[in-house]
């Protein structure tokens, strides 16, 4: 079994800091890769790519794979790309999973003036991922181990 | 054993001992935001901040102004944190827009 350590981050603005694990979001339609640090989030039934790392992307997206996700924070559309996530494990090797990710649409007359809500989003990785790997965390000790089999 | 996609994304960010470098670079500087957080909300508040080798290399109120920054200097945008920095700290839910 393989093991990836995460750690806490208050993303610059949460009141209670939230798990977090840095990943190599690599999508190989568009060659695009980037480092990135997604918030855990077993709410999550996808995982994605939201505020400034979505924004660099809009231009590349395809209308045909739009689809709405619901939440709290009421609908949001995102796009799907085939997408390679790589993280490090406690060894310092690679580890990859392939998924689906949604990445935030952000509609083009925000393009030049997206609002800060829309930008400060955290990623989030969901539950596409949670689900098949076993996830250890202990807020108080700090402890974030993702397991993967 | 690597598979075809995984070599093709080492390769996208120039092979894997770069991937290394790149991703302890990462973690430095996002670490280096969260353990200053203190210090540089007194000089950031309410405004986005690029870190790059553990340096603020970029801030301003706008964050495409801090990415025109980035790109003015030519610095990897792909590998560099960009924060929003805030005194006033929100719950993890979001309001509706």
């Amino acid at each position: 079994m393989k093991r990836i350590k995460g750690d806490l981050s208050d993303f610059g603005i949460l009141l209670t800091p939230a798990p977090r694990v840095q990943v190599l979001c690599y999508i190989p339609r568009l060659n695009f890769s980037a480092e990135v640090d997604f918030m855990i989030d077993t709410g999550a039934s996808g995982t994605c790519l939201n505020g400034g790392h979505a924004l660099g992307l809009q231009r590349y997206m395809r209308k045909e794979t739009l689809y709405y996700s619901s939440g709290i924070g009421g609908q949001c559309g995102y796009y799907k790309e085939t997408a390679l996530l790589i993280f490090t494990d406690t060894t310092g090797q690679p580890l990859d999973y392939e998924l689906e990710l949604g990445i935030q649409c952000i509609r083009w007359f925000l393009w030049r003036r997206p609002s800060l809500l829309t930008l400060r989003t955290p990623c989030l990785l969901g539950h596409d991922v949670l689900s098949e790997w076993e996830l250890r965390y202990n807020h108080q000790k700090e402890d974030i181990t993702l397991i993967a089999p | 054993m690597a598979t075809e996609l995984l070599e093709k994304a080492l390769e996208s960010v120039g092979g894997l001992a770069e991937f290394k470098r790149k991703r302890d670079q990462f973690r430095r500087d996002l670490a280096f935001i969260d353990q200053n957080s203190d210090n540089l909300l007194k000089y950031y508040n309410k405004n986005w901040i690029a870190v790059y080798n553990e340096r603020v290399v970029a801030h301003g109120k706008h964050y495409k102004k801090v990415l025109s920054q980035l790109e003015r200097h030519d610095l990897p945008v792909e590998q560099i944190p960009i924060r929003f920095l805030s005194a006033h700290k929100v719950p993890a839910l979001y309001p509706k827009r």
